[in-house]
Parts: structure tokens; C-alpha cells; sequence
């Protein structure tokens, strides 16, 4: 099987937490994985091993059957470099316009001229809806408008790859789901495979080729969208159908 | 308990380790990329204008009276013995050697230094530094090696201007208070400056630039949990930055006066 991103037996104590106690989980070439999970449970914490930001204690991460950390740091830049990633806060660099941040990468990497990189700036903001707000900073623009502008930077490279760390949080329903529908979109448009951290299920059904549920440091249960939403496992269960007592909180209360 | 205590005292010694540690490898990584500076220029500049103009004002604030306290101090003992004069020697060599980097240095790590790490602070609890080394830039080479350039060029200028500013303030009191012209105050202070002194000084500035960058920018990376980690990276970069100035400010002065 053609996998692009595998965790293998991934272990990561985070102060005295066990934050990840083994987590096992494959994403193959061109899907649309979505994690789902309680908040605190270790979902961004497993997109920064993906990404390289954070090291296992034990167990090992690939992309493309290269170890993300095993090898020199020009390894990682390269493989980074194939890579988009959506903050969860956006992240956008504070006192850039939304056109400077989207040019970011391409400026600092080099090899591009300005007229090109202002032609792929244009292009990216049109794809996330964004014409004619390239001038302003991101404390002029909305929520919802900083996450479309870290979505163009994230795809400004052409990625092969795309990590979400949350990408409706704090967004009000229909802009929650133009967001989403732009994930679709850019899925179909380049063809990229993406990791999507949520705890939004109408997002996760509605984006996922499959599900991943993430409790107790572990994967409880991968899954088509289908899969999870008839899952007999009573902690999917009390997570999908939003219930405050069961499984899920009799664990975190003990 | 006694246990408990030990394992504290012995926490903060390895976190103090650590920290001091993560700021020198900061600090080379940065002086790594000073080669690319003049790709950085647009925002060296920016940082000169923040961490020097804005500063001006504080600095010779500071520096004014620093010199008018030293002259009336001074004045007021040297007025018994008859040799009053003599306070344009103590303004001006005190003000050339210690007081007008030191000063500088202080002002500096309070309002830069702070802002520094506040800025910095918020950009990694923003995940703005992790956006940063997702796109392979180097925070060190992106956010720090810039304003290590712009602070270590414009701290000089500021301790010239507030030497030049407290020997002033050291005139004024010299004038209205002592009664001590200002043709023999300056005159005097014309004898007692040598250029070792200036230089000295401006080693000095530079040295407290550099510390002050690596405090201010160590912390701000390595702030956590919010806005209370922010706030914790900013107390501590002034607490840190004001210690090292001083203990480097007494080596720096040892080693002169050894060498000379």
C-alpha cells in the first residue's frame, strides 16, 4: 500500500502527561484523513510529529517512507518544503498584509521573479476567495479571512501535502463551512493528500475519506465516514453524538 | 520535604542551564546569517527606527539627570575642599566610562529587551514561529539576526548622545547650582576625556546589545502557555538582561583597565 504519511508506535510525554501512548495510523497518497478527538487528547501534538516540530519519545514518523526526524536538517527542510500546514490561530506574521504573507515562503526560498511571485499570489487569494484584501494586515481582516489568507500561504508551494490543525475552530457555521468546502476543493484541484485535526463533526463527515478516532494517547478506530457514524464503540458514540456522560469523560474524570 | 525542596532548587538550576544554553546557540545561529544581512535591511531598518529613535527620548531623559545628580552629589562634597571645578573631570570621565553605556544599557533592556520578548512571546504562543520553520525559514535568521544588527548599531549612537546629554546635565547643576562656569566645567571635562574611555564605552554598548537581543529573543522563543507565559518571558528578560549588563559592565571595565 502506497502510504505518504505513517506513525509508527509513536510515543510523546509532554511534562508528566503521556500525551501519545502508541499511536499507530497510515494515510495514503491522495486522501483526506480527519482525526477526531476530545480537546486535549494529543491531536495538534500528533501533527507536529508529521511536521517535525516535536520528536518522539519512542516510535518513528514517515512521510514517504522517510524518517521525518532521522535524518540531517536539510532532509527535513526538503521534505517541509513539500508540506502546507493551517495553524489553528492561522499564523499569520503580524505585520505583513495578508499578499506579503502569502509570498512568504516564496520570497524566502528564492528562485521565483517578483512578477511571478506577485502572478501566484494573485492566483492563490483568488482560489481562497481573497481577491482585493492582499493589502491589508491581519488585524484588519476577520477570523475567517486569516484562516483562507494561511490557507493560500499553505498551498502558495504547490504542496503535496496539507496539515489542518483545526480549521473551523472559532468560526461561525457558514463561514466554518465555506472553509471546509475550500479543503474539498483544494483537495480535488491539486490532488493532495491532508491530515485535518477536528472536533467538528459535521466538518469531518463532510470533508473525510476517512476518520480517526484519537482517545487516551491511542487510536481507538479508523474509518470511513459511514464506519464512524454507525461505530458500535462506545466512545466514538459519546463523542459523535456529543453526550456528556460515557465513556470519553468517565476517563478523564479518573 | 526536605527532598521536594532539593529537587526544586535542582529544577531551576537545570532550567536556568538550559535557558542560558538555548540563548548562546540562538545567538551564533543568528551571527550565522550575518552575511545575509543586507537581504534583511528593509526590516533592520524598521528595527533601528523601534529599538533606537523610539528609545532617544527615555535614554537622554535618563542620561540628563543621571549626569545632574552626579554634579550636584559631587559639587556639594568638592565645594568644602575649594576644588568645585573638579566636577567636569568626575561628570565627564563617570559619564564616558560607566554611566552613559550602563544607562544606555539599562534604558535598553527595559524597553527593547521587553519588547523583544513580549513580541517574539506572542508570535510562539501564535504558532507564528512554528509557521516560520514550517516554511524553512529560521527564526533565527527571519526574527533575531535583524534586530541583533539594528541594536548593535544604534546602541553606540544612543550612548554617545547620553555621554554628550549627561556631561550637559553635569554643566547645568555645575552652573546653577555649584557655580562653576561652563568654560572651566567644560575645559575640565576636556582634560579628563580620554579616547580609551569613548571606546571602552562603545565596546561596552555593543556587548549589553548583544545580551539584551539574545536574553530578549531566548525567552520570547521559548514562551508558554498563553498570555501568562508572555508576561513570564517578558519579566524575565529584563531580570536576566539587567543582571548580565552588570556583572559584563565590571569585567568588561576589569579588562580595560588591565589591557591599558
Amino acid at each position: 500500500m502506497d502510504y505518504v504519511i505513517e506513525l509508527v508506535d509513536v510515543h510523546k510525554k509532554l511534562g508528566r502527561k503521556q500525551v501519545l501512548a502508541g499511536v499507530n495510523l497510515q494515510v495514503s497518497r491522495g486522501e483526506t484523513m480527519v482525526i477526531i478527538g476530545r480537546s486535549g487528547t494529543g491531536k495538534s501534538v500528533m501533527l507536529k510529529h508529521i511536521i517535525g516540530l516535536l520528536a518522539p519519545d519512542a516510535g518513528k514518523v514517515f512521510v514517504d517512507g522517510v524518517n521525518v526526524l532521522g535524518g540531517r536538517r536539510e532532509d527535513l527542510l526538503k521534505m517541509r518544503a513539500r508540506m502546507g500546514v493551517l495553524f489553528q490561530s492561522g499564523a499569520l506574521i503580524h505585520w505583513m498584509t495578508v499578499a506579503e504573507n502569502v509570498a512568504l515562503p516564496l520570497r524566502e526560498l528564492g528562485g521565483y521573479e517578483e512578477s511571478q511571485i506577485r502572478g501566484i499570489v494573485e492566483e492563490k487569494l483568488d482560489l481562497v476567495e481573497l481577491r482585493g484584501s492582499g493589502n491589508l494586515t491581519p488585524d484588519k481582516i476577520s477570523g475567517g479571512m486569516q484562516k483562507r489568507a494561511a490557507l493560500a500561504r499553505a498551498i502558495v508551494r504547490d504542496p503535496e501535502i496539507i496539515l489542518y490543525d483545526e480549521p473551523t475552530a472559532g468560526l461561525d457555521p457558514v463561514t466554518g463551512k465555506t472553509i471546509d468546502e475550500l479543503i474539498v476543493s483544494i483537495q480535488r484541484r491539486l490532488g493532495v493528500t491532508s491530515v485535518v485535526v477536528t472536533h467538528d463533526m459535521d466538518s469531518a463527515y463532510g470533508i473525510a475519506d476517512r476518520i480517526a478516532m484519537l482517545h487516551n494517547g491511542l487510536i481507538m478506530q479508523v474509518g470511513t465516514p459511514d464506519e464512524i457514524r454507525n461505530s458500535t464503540e462506545p466512545a466514538v458514540r459519546q463523542f459523535i453524538e456529543a453526550r456528556t456522560s460515557g465513556p470519553l469523560t468517565d476517563d478523564s474524570s479518573t | 520535604m526536605e527532598q521536594a525542596a532539593l529537587a526544586r532548587v535542582g529544577r531551576g538550576l537545570i532550567d536556568t542551564i538550559e535557558g542560558a544554553g538555548y540563548n548562546l546557540i540562538l545567538l551564533m545561529r543568528s551571527v550565522s546569517y550575518l552575511h545575509k544581512s543586507f537581504s534583511r535591511s528593509g526590516e533592520i531598518m524598521r528595527q533601528m527606527f523601534v529599538t533606537g529613535v523610539l528609545s532617544l527620548p527615555v535614554a537622554m531623559l535618563v542620561a540628563l539627570f543621571t549626569g545632574m545628580v552626579l554634579a550636584l552629589q559631587t559639587g556639594i562634597e568638592l565645594t568644602r575642599w575649594g576644588i568645585e571645578a573638579e566636577i567636569g573631570t568626575i561628570v565627564t570621565a563617570s559619564m564616558s566610562r560607566e554611566m552613559g553605556p550602563l544607562w544606555t544599557g539599562i534604558v535598553l533592556a527595559a524597553r527593547v529587551g521587553s519588547g523583544m520578548a513580549a513580541e517574539i512571546g506572542t508570535m510562539t504562543v501564535s504558532e507564528e514561529v512554528d509557521a516560520l520553520e514550517v516554511m524553512s525559514i529560521d527564526p533565527a535568521r527571519f526574527l533575531v539576526m535583524p534586530r541583533l544588527v539594528a541594536l548593535a548599531l544604534i546602541a553606540p549612537v544612543l550612548t554617545i548622545y547620553s555621554d554628550f546629554v549627561g556631561v550637559l546635565g553635569g554643566a547645568l547643576v555645575g552652573y546653577y547650582q555649584i557655580g562653576v562656569s561652563y568654560d572651566l566645567y567644560f575645559q575640565k571635562g576636556m582634560e579628563a576625556l580620554q579616547l580609551i574611555d569613548i571606546y571602552t564605552g562603545l565596546i561596552k554598548s555593543v556587548i549589553f546589545a548583544v545580551i539584551i537581543v539574545a536574553v530578549g529573543c531566548g525567552q520570547g522563543m521559548r514562551a508558554t502557555r498563553g498570555a501568562e507565559g508572555v508576561g513570564n518571558a517578558t519579566r524575565n528578560s529584563v531580570v536576566v538582561s539587567l543582571i548580565l549588563i552588570i556583572v559584563f559592565n565590571y569585567f568588561v571595565t576589569s579588562i580595560t583597565r588591565w589591557i591599558t
